[in-house]
């Protein structure tokens, strides 16, 4: 089973790293959404700062999920998906791996920009860690809802506004923890009980994504 | 008794035979309480008559949440026994559900007006049926989003499903949300108990609109069954 998953992911990433200008379009998407903050809020630094980490969540979770929709999407119309299933290989397997490379290739190069993008809007710097750890961890989670909703999605019309329409609802929880512990950070409380329940809630749907994303694989193959 | 009631030839028959019954049942219920409600019912001492907007908002938000309930159960049995019924049950819920939520949404927007002096706030409740509205739109746009129709329905019951876990997680952290950031100010949850004056003409009227939803659905599901049978048909000859 850990080898499957080894090399479905090493060939998920093999085809993600390879279409650089997918990531570097979707960096471009995060920081023009950025840049849309100082425009209509006004360039006051103040006002930005004090914003700043719900802003940062707003971008990067709006920046993801247009790209939901391509999850699993290539895969299905390429008949791998089909192809896996017949050869009777972990649909859930090949899902786990997908999410997982997915998640590593939208966070990491967001990370790598956040701290410019900090200082662009005025944050503190000493917070980028805490910030970046509450990010990745909603990050993480959010990719497993997109998982979910770009399995059920597959074959559909319109997909891609459809996922969106579906995802953002599902991970209210995980958006309004996130932005309370940038809250916390700010106000300088602990941040330890958010981050906790961030983590529980990832664990949790891990556990629960899973299976929800083999069963609507299988469906969609089923039903092609 | 499921599989009693499972065969589709069999529930036409029994539900079409039940639904002028409820019909009557509906009017009654639904004319007295309209009496009970805005003639009968007095006005509150610090609202005046606007509280009578609650024997139309409260109902419809209970109706709102228990058809959501009620559209999980169905998709489970749909998911788990493939019961075509549940389908089409979960197809006629989904709609008449939004409509109560947003039966919900406008009716406490036009009663928060007067009393509270704005039309919208941010309130956990409020925000948790907006929530909800919003589950309702993703169910009825995935399970309408295929070209042919049927391939949408397991899709839509896991959807379905999986709002039924997450919506309580919604819930609470909504909750949580607001009543971190500012005291509870308005809504004094569980503050405020009913007078019999006042209660009497909410159940009743709840009833009425509990039943009005059955029939509503009731009728929904025969009409699909009959446009199912019509392409049947087609497709046959």
């Amino acid at each position: 089973m850990i080898l499957i998953f080894c090399q479905y992911f090493l060939r998920e990433f093999e085809i993600s790293t390879s279409q650089v200008t997918d990531i570097l379009s979707q960096l471009g998407f995060f920081m023009l959404i950025m840049m849309l903050f100082p425009l209509t809020l006004g360039p006051n630094p103040n006002k930005l700062s004090e914003y700043g980490i719900a802003l940062v969540w707003i971008a990067a979770f709006v920046s993801v999920v247009p790209a939901y929709d391509r999850l699993f999407t290539d895969d299905y119309l390429h008949g791998f998906i089909e192809k896996a299933a017949h050869n009777d290989q972990p649909l859930g397997c090949y899902a786990a791996a997908k999410c997982l490379c997915f998640f590593l290739v939208t966070t990491i190069p967001l990370l790598i920009i956040l701290p410019v993008i900090c200082t662009m809007i005025g944050l503190n710097l000493s917070i980028f860690f805490e910030l970046a750890i509450s990010l990745v961890l909603g990050l993480f989670g959010m990719t497993l809802l997109g998982g979910i909703a770009s399995g059920l999605v597959l074959g559909a019309r319109r997909a891609a506004i459809l996922a969106a329409v579906l995802v953002l609802p599902l991970s209210l929880p995980i958006i309004i923890f996130g932005c309370m512990a940038g809250i916390a950070l700010i106000e300088t409380t602990p941040i330890k009980p958010y981050i906790s329940i961030m983590i529980a809630m990832d664990l949790s749907l891990i556990v629960l994504a899973i299976p929800i994303m083999q069963l609507s694989l299988k469906n969609a193959i089923e039903n092609s | 008794m499921f599989n009693y009631l499972a065969n589709p030839t069999r529930f036409r028959k029994i539900a079409s035979f039940i639904l002028p019954f409820l019909e009557v049942i509906c009017l009654l219920s639904l004319g007295y309480g309209l009496y009970l409600a805005l003639l009968v019912s007095p006005a509150d001492y610090q609202q005046g008559d606007a509280v009578r907007i609650m024997y139309v908002h409260v109902p419809s938000a209970w109706l709102a949440l228990s058809s959501y309930l009620l559209l999980g159960i169905c998709s489970f049995f749909f998911l788990i026994w493939r019961h075509p019924l549940a389908e089409i049950a979960a197809r006629s819920i989904a709609p008449i559900g939004t409509g109560f939520a947003a039966l919900t949404l406008i009716t406490g927007s036009l009663w928060g007006k007067p009393i509270w002096g704005v039309w919208w706030v941010w309130d956990g409740r409020l925000t948790s049926m907006l929530v909800l509205f919003f589950f309702f739109i993703g169910y009825i746009s995935l399970s309408n989003a295929f070209d042919r129709s049927e391939r949408g329905a397991r899709p839509a019951a896991i959807l379905a499903l999986v709002g039924c876990i997450n919506l309580p997680i919604v819930k609470f952290s909504v909750d949580w949300w607001h009543t971190l950031h500012q005291p509870a100010s308005i809504m004094r949850s569980g503050g405020i108990s009913i007078d019999t004056a006042m209660l009497w003409p909410l159940l009743t009227l709840f009833f009425s609109f509990q039943i009005f939803f059955i029939i509503i659905v009731l009728t929904r599901m025969l009409t699909l069954l009959n446009e199912l049978k019509y392409f049947k048909q087609i497709s046959r000859s």
